[in-house]
């Protein structure tokens, strides 16, 4: 509490100081329309931007999510705002966490990449992401959904999806920008944090830093078990979340440093819910230093030298009884080498090695797969992806070439072809993906072998006018030899599976105008004509646990004024199966959850005269739909409730400088 | 708590918080900052500001200023942007996608990056018709060829090509370009 009255202060008084120094000075992008030729001589090209293809153009079905539409959504859960994107849901794991699924497939564990101002935020122990009050999204500039593999430029862990984030913490941003946050549910809060961040230029320096301070609470609602046992999850499902983050960059040399601790209160266990709660951390640092080496205007060089540790899954020795202790650790030192050639105006070749150790130290005593309580892999990765853009078409081609010391080496493709014609573009795509087990996932399989997944993708879209567009595609994921969890009766660990995958479609239509601007998407799985695993599998349907046949979601966002707006959003999910257990006969049984409807309203507000004081009021799931997340395999967790009817306000100071 | 090697930070965190926010919020000065932009939102507001430097024949003036671009390129966008901003003297600024066979009138026509080998047929169809035609990084340069030097966008001019194209460019103009052919 010392804290938020700490932040409060500093964000009271900056605000004070900014408002009374600042006045007008603020700029806008309309200062930009006013430059004369003399200036825009003196302008330079951000890099970010400079050889970014269009998103008709580049050669992956990328959703991509602005700061502005993040604003107008209403939403402080990168959950909320992830679920809009066709494909993507959510589901829990075990202990209270819940991870994603990407196109009808559970990609919890080392098979979704999210990265966060270019650090890779999944644990090393396992690879798994966790959801829920977790990276905050009130510093966010953009985010990239990348759905289908990334490997051959991201490496093992983007089998199925590359999440990019990327926030206002960068040395082109420069200013202050502040958020307050909360959310009511009807037992609860749902959702409370503070949130700043500044960056400043000093001559060639820029500096730049953010903090972040939230919690909340997963649910209001009772969990129940399928053992008979059940709690309220008011009291015994907090979430919290701090983030530090710091950058400076100072001609072409950058540092990040990212603190993220998140807690998870967990009381559901693995199957059957525990007698009381424990805490559970997820604790990340990461350091990251390179440089962008200009050799010449065609050619640059990016050495990068990275350290990550962490310590997920933290059970604390005060735990629950039937909650193990677990305390281990996991340092990742890396160091690699990208280059970056325009051979022509129409023509890049960019290319790198990475070399990087997977540690792991157990603190509890426990041995790792060399009977020790130390473990070491090596690693290394040579990678190579060209652009060539011809008057037949855009051409990709990308390969990766890994070396891991416990395993064979791994060499994936991914080749891209994308045409614009006028105003349709195509893209076909075919990628394929390598992962090696993780330390855990060593730890307790046996004799643990690496998946491969390949994914084919073939998309077409028409712009009907610069402001509206159609997009469709349709897709085929292969997993072979899948790393799949179980937990039975005490008993957890790893094993590969056959095969599983899923094909299917999503369409998205986009409009903007004088009105605002409104997204309709559909995503569609199914199972029909692939092979399904015994975990995922729902049997006699075409679809796997958890996630619903079909998606449809309406995003829209209608001008009101000049100082206001509505934002209404819908997600209508088909019907989702859990797996309950196995009947005498050995046989699965299963219960089916109906279709559901979930709908959020918020309205976005200007201040009319203290500029760039900006608020969100609304309210998110009006119609109090369950929402539950469901395990995506049959390991005998029951569905996790989802919130109630939550009323939220975000209250926001902006003063961005260009 | 966050762990930073083997030190555990709970104890100290909130100095760090502290410290943090004292260094970035205590230390801020307004120190006029340096410009960057989108390299198309640049490479579009120099296009508009070529409109300056450029004389079209009057038979050829109209209510609207017409901009046609050739070829996919993000361009276009950032175009369409800078028309709700601007007007060229009285006339409003329309921004049109043209095919690679369109013999449609525009004041300027930006040839993409992917069609500059079409540059050459673009230009014999529009010759004498009063129309510049800008080039995207093409490397044969159109009436005006825009380029990127030291992370920075520069333009190159072909007077000759400017002439055939019925079109008169202003010697200020001239002494700002990175090459006069």
């Amino acid at each position: 509490m010392k804290k938020l009255i700490l932040f409060l202060f500093i964000l009271s008084g900056t605000l004070q100081s900014f408002s009374q120094d600042t006045g007008g000075e603020t700029q806008d992008t309309t200062s930009f329309y006013n430059l004369s030729l003399e200036e825009l001589l003196n302008v330079e090209i951000s890099v970010a931007t400079k050889k970014a293809l269009t998103l008709r153009e580049s050669p992956g079905i990328v959703t991509l999510i602005t700061e502005n539409e993040i604003r107008n959504s209403g939403a402080h859960d990168l959950m909320e705002l992830l679920r809009t994107v066709p494909g993507l849901y959510f589901g829990v794991d075990v202990e209270g966490v819940v991870g994603i699924g990407v196109r009808g497939n559970w990609g919890h564990e080392g098979k979704v990449l999210l990265m966060f101002d270019g650090q890779e935020m999944n644990e090393q122990l396992f690879s798994s992401l966790q959801f829920g009050e977790h990276y905050p999204i009130d510093q966010i500039k953009k985010i990239e959904i990348i759905r289908g593999p990334g490997s051959s430029v991201y490496g093992g862990n983007a089998a199925y999806a590359v999440i990019n984030i990327v926030t206002n913490n960068n040395p082109d941003f420069q200013g202050i920008s502040a958020a307050v946050s909360y959310g009511q549910m009807q037992k609860t809060y749902a959702s409370r944090s503070i949130s700043i961040n500044g960056g400043q230029h000093f001559g060639d320096l820029a500096v730049n830093a953010g903090l972040y301070a939230g919690e909340g609470n997963r649910s209001d609602k009772v969990y129940s078990d399928l053992f008979g046992n059940s709690y309220d999850m008011t009291y015994e499902s907090h979430l919290k979340n701090y983030l530090v983050n710091f950058s400076t960059e100072f001609r072409g040399l950058s540092f990040r440093f990212l603190g993220d601790y998140y807690q998870v209160e967990d009381r559901d266990g693995y199957d059957e819910a525990m007698s009381e709660a424990s805490q559970m951390d997820f604790n990340s640092v990461f350091f990251d230093l390179k440089y962008k080496w200009k050799i010449s205007n065609k050619f640059y060089a990016i050495p990068q030298l990275k350290y990550k540790e962490q310590n997920p899954w933290k059970v604390y020795e005060h735990s629950a009884p039937e909650d193990a202790p677990y305390y281990k650790e996991a340092n990742i030192p890396s160091a690699n080498l990208t280059m970056h050639y325009d051979v022509r105006s129409n023509m890049e070749v960019e290319g790198g090695a990475e070399y990087y150790l997977d540690q792991a130290t157990d603190h509890n005593g426990g041995t790792f797969d060399n009977g020790k309580a130390s473990i070491t892999y090596y690693n290394s990765s040579y990678f190579i992806q060209g652009l060539w853009s011809n008057k037949i078409a855009n051409l990709t081609l990308g390969a990766r070439y890994h070396l891991n010391n416990a395993y064979d080496p791994s060499f994936v493709p991914r080749i891209g072809i994308t045409k614009v014609i006028h105003k349709a573009h195509f893209k076909l795509l075919y990628s394929k993906a390598y992962r090696s087990p993780s330390i855990e996932n060593i730890r307790l399989g046996e004799n643990i072998d690496p998946e491969q997944t390949s994914v084919a993708e073939f998309e077409s879209g028409y712009q009907f006018s610069s402001n509206s567009y159609l997009t469709a595609n349709i897709f085929d994921v292969t997993t072979r030899d899948a790393i799949l969890y179980y937990y039975d009766r005490g008993t957890e660990g790893y094993h590969n599976s056959g095969s599983t995958g899923t094909r299917g479609f999503e369409i998205d239509y986009k409009i903007k105008s004088n009105f605002g601007y409104a997204d309709f998407n559909v995503g569609f799985y199914t199972t029909r004509g692939k092979t399904k695993s015994d975990s995922y599998q729902v049997t006699d349907q075409n679809e796997l646990l958890a996630f619903p046949g079909i998606v449809a979601n309406a995003i829209l966002s209608l001008r009101l004024n000049q100082y206001a707006s509505l934002n209404p959003s819908f997600t209508w999910m088909d019907s989702r199966y859990d797996f309950i257990g196995e009947d005498a006969e050995g046989n699965s049984t299963y219960r089916k959850f109906d279709p559901e409807l979930m709908a959020n309203v918020f309205v976005g507000l200007q201040h009319p005269k203290a500029k760039g004081i900006t608020a969100s009021i609304g309210c998110a799931n009006i119609m109090n739909t369950e929402g539950v997340f469901i395990q995506p395999y049959n390991s005998n967790h029951a569905p996790l409730p989802g919130r109630s009817r939550e009323f939220r306000i975000t209250l926001r100071y902006d003063l961005v400088r260009k | 708590m966050l762990r930073l090697g083997t030190y555990m930070l709970s104890e100290v965190r909130a100095k760090i918080l502290l410290l943090l926010a004292a260094f970035v919020f205590g230390s801020f000065t307004l120190i006029p900052p340096g410009t960057e932009g989108n390299e198309y939102q640049i490479k579009a507001m120099f296009v508009f500001n070529f409109t300056k430097y450029v004389e079209w024949p009057e038979v050829k003036s109209n209510d609207v200023f017409t901009i046609g671009v050739i070829g996919e390129s993000e361009i276009f966008d950032q175009l369409e942007r800078v028309a709700t901003q601007k007007k060229v003297g009285e006339s409003k600024i329309v921004i049109r996608s043209l095919s690679i066979e369109a013999e449609d009138y525009c004041n300027i026509i930006i040839v993409s990056k992917s069609q500059t080998s079409k540059l050459e047929q673009i230009e014999k169809r529009y010759a004498g018709k009063g129309v510049l035609i800008i080039s995207d990084e093409s490397p044969r340069s159109a009436a005006i060829n825009l380029v990127t030097r030291d992370n920075k966008i520069r333009f190159e001019i072909n007077q000759s090509l400017a002439k055939i194209g019925g079109v008169k460019i202003s010697s200020q103009l001239l002494s700002l370009a990175v090459e006069v052919h």
